[in-house]
């Protein structure tokens, strides 16, 4: 196994989290909540298409991507909800609750990964003979 | 489509796994925005010398108490919730962790609508007759 393919199984394993997790909350308290549950939802769903297309090259670089942008996306609503008066949607999250520690680890290691998946697959690309010609 | 390494078929597995979780977790999670405010606003209150706050809810959402009886609020959620009247500023439960709880005596009779601070779509009503 490369470097280049270590960084996308470890970007798939953390972005599974991160759907874990959303989808946890789902089922659990947040489940019942305003269009907070069905973004949870959505992230659920997002993450296990992500994964799915990690593994497939042809589309790994566009689920990277992807998996970048589902991460940031979820980072930016829980800071949003986190400092933000009216929250997001109506909806604050004032305290670091455990699912929310584990979402922000997994979600900040998911967008290193994947990032660096990326720049590693566009580096590998640019050195390619075929990219020289 | 082909995936021949062993991971990446544990991965493909753990991926379908989480959209069938996520899709036969839809049916017993109620994603009606109004749920709440139609059991908040409508219907008879209920008795109650409790409100549990449970699930972004308060239950019974619309509780009826004697003039000068206690109410206790009492959050079982991991999410800090409040029981604030920001209308007539009758109460409020300040910020109640998990376990958390607070027995405000209500001395006046009316009607004290109710939100939690930092979950405005929470609502509930306290009757004091």
């Amino acid at each position: 196994m490369t470097s280049s393919d270590r960084l996308w199984v470890l970007g798939a394993l953390t972005t599974l989290v991160v759907g874990a997790v959303h989808v946890q909350q789902f089922m659990g308290e947040v489940g019942d909540v305003p269009t907070i549950a069905q973004l949870f939802l959505l992230n659920g769903l997002g993450a296990g298409g992500i994964v799915i297309g990690l593994v497939l090259p042809r589309f790994r670089r566009i689920a990277a991507l992807g998996g970048i942008g589902l991460s940031v996306g979820a980072l930016v609503s829980l800071a949003i909800a986190r400092y933000a008066e009216d929250g997001i949607f109506d909806y604050t999250e004032p305290d670091l609750r455990a699912p929310v520690v584990v979402a922000i680890l997994s979600e900040l290691a998911s967008v290193a990964l994947l990032s660096a998946y990326v720049a590693s697959a566009r580096r590998g690309a640019a050195s390619s003979p075929s990219a020289a010609t | 489509m082909k995936v021949d390494r062993p991971i990446g078929k544990v991965l493909v597995g753990l991926g379908a796994l989480l959209i069938v979780l996520s899709l036969v977790a839809i049916p017993f999670k109620g994603t009606d925005a109004d749920k709440k405010e139609s059991t908040a606003s409508g219907g008879g209150a209920t008795p109650s010398d409790k409100v549990m706050i449970k699930g972004f809810e308060y239950g019974p959402p619309n509780v009826a108490v004697k003039t000068g009886a206690k109410l206790t609020f009492l959050n079982q959620d991991s999410a800090e919730h409040t029981a604030s009247d920001k209308m007539s500023d009758a109460f409020d439960t300040g910020t109640l962790q998990k376990g958390q709880s607070k027995t405000v005596t209500f001395d006046k009779p009316g009607t004290y609508a109710y939100i939690c601070e930092f979950h405005v779509f929470m609502k509930g009503k306290v009757t004091v007759k």
